[in-house]
């Protein structure tokens, strides 16, 4: 059974909901002893997951929906974002950069997806009736 | 407690390049904070710009934006942007995205000077 979950619902506001986040993954990561890393790779993919939902998805939503859950599973974190924003899908629909490009080349966006992917063991998305859904899951060092 | 600190960006003016130190958490929420104080370095005409990230505990793609178009626009106007100070963690961000290999990346403060 999972343990020490986190099930909190976020302030639709960029700066109300990331420090809600990251006061919950330290919480989280202090109960679960995660050591310095994962609570920053945690923090990371779920802000940007957040901030693409605040800044894109419920902008004009009468009654935003922002949810946050974590749980520990044996040596894997799960991490899930809803919101009821308008059915999006960020791993099908973001550019993926070429991390090979030069300087001058390289494309400003498509980088907090690309995070969130090469972050997570696991990452996909699904819609459930009028909620976006993205879970996450890293595996802990053992 | 959240080490959520507001972000201040401390300047120093050194002969070859100003550096700019970075200190606290760097999200969408006070990149334009960071913003600011570069462009207001890119404005004055400063062309070499050392980023000394010792102090910056935390960074999302939003502060990574800043970043690449700093040294993008630097590059443009014949500068260079540096970077060093790098936690394990920001440097693993920096691995992940290639930002190592586009960006000048050192250790210390003085390796990235020397590197001008």
């Amino acid at each position: 059974m999972p343990t020490n979950d986190v099930d909190i619902r976020l302030h639709p506001e960029l700066t109300a909901a990331l420090t809600a986040l990251a006061e919950a993954v330290e919480e989280f990561a202090d109960r679960q002893c995660l050591g310095d890393s994962v609570p920053f790779n945690l923090n990371l993919v779920l802000d940007e997951l957040i901030t693409n939902s605040i800044s894109y998805g419920l902008p004009g939503i009468d009654a935003p929906l922002l949810r946050l859950r974590l749980s520990r599973t044996g040596d894997t974190v799960e991490a899930q974002v809803e919101d009821n924003g308008p059915a999006f899908d960020p791993f099908e629909e973001a550019p993926k950069p070429d991390t090979d490009q030069a300087l001058d080349d390289r494309p400003i966006g498509g980088l907090g997806v690309f995070l969130v992917k090469q972050f997570t063991d696991d990452s996909f998305y699904e819609r459930d009736g009028e909620i976006n859904r993205i879970t996450m899951r890293m595996k802990l060092e053992t | 407690m959240a080490n959520h600190t507001p972000l201040s960006v401390p300047s120093e003016e050194h002969d070859k390049a100003v550096i700019l130190c970075p200190a606290g958490r760097v999200d969408g929420t006070n990149v334009a904070i960071l913003q600011g104080a570069v462009r207001e370095r890119l404005d004055a005409g400063q062309t070499t710009v050392v980023f000394d990230l010792v102090d910056l505990n935390y960074i999302s793609s939003a502060g990574l934006r800043v970043f690449l178009m700093a040294a993008r626009d630097l590059q443009r106007h014949g500068g260079k942007a540096l970077f060093c100070g790098l936690s394990e963690q920001i440097m693993q961000v920096f691995e992940i995205t290639g930002f190592d290999k586009i960006l000048s990346v050192h250790g210390t403060r003085d390796e990235a000077l020397g590197a001008i």
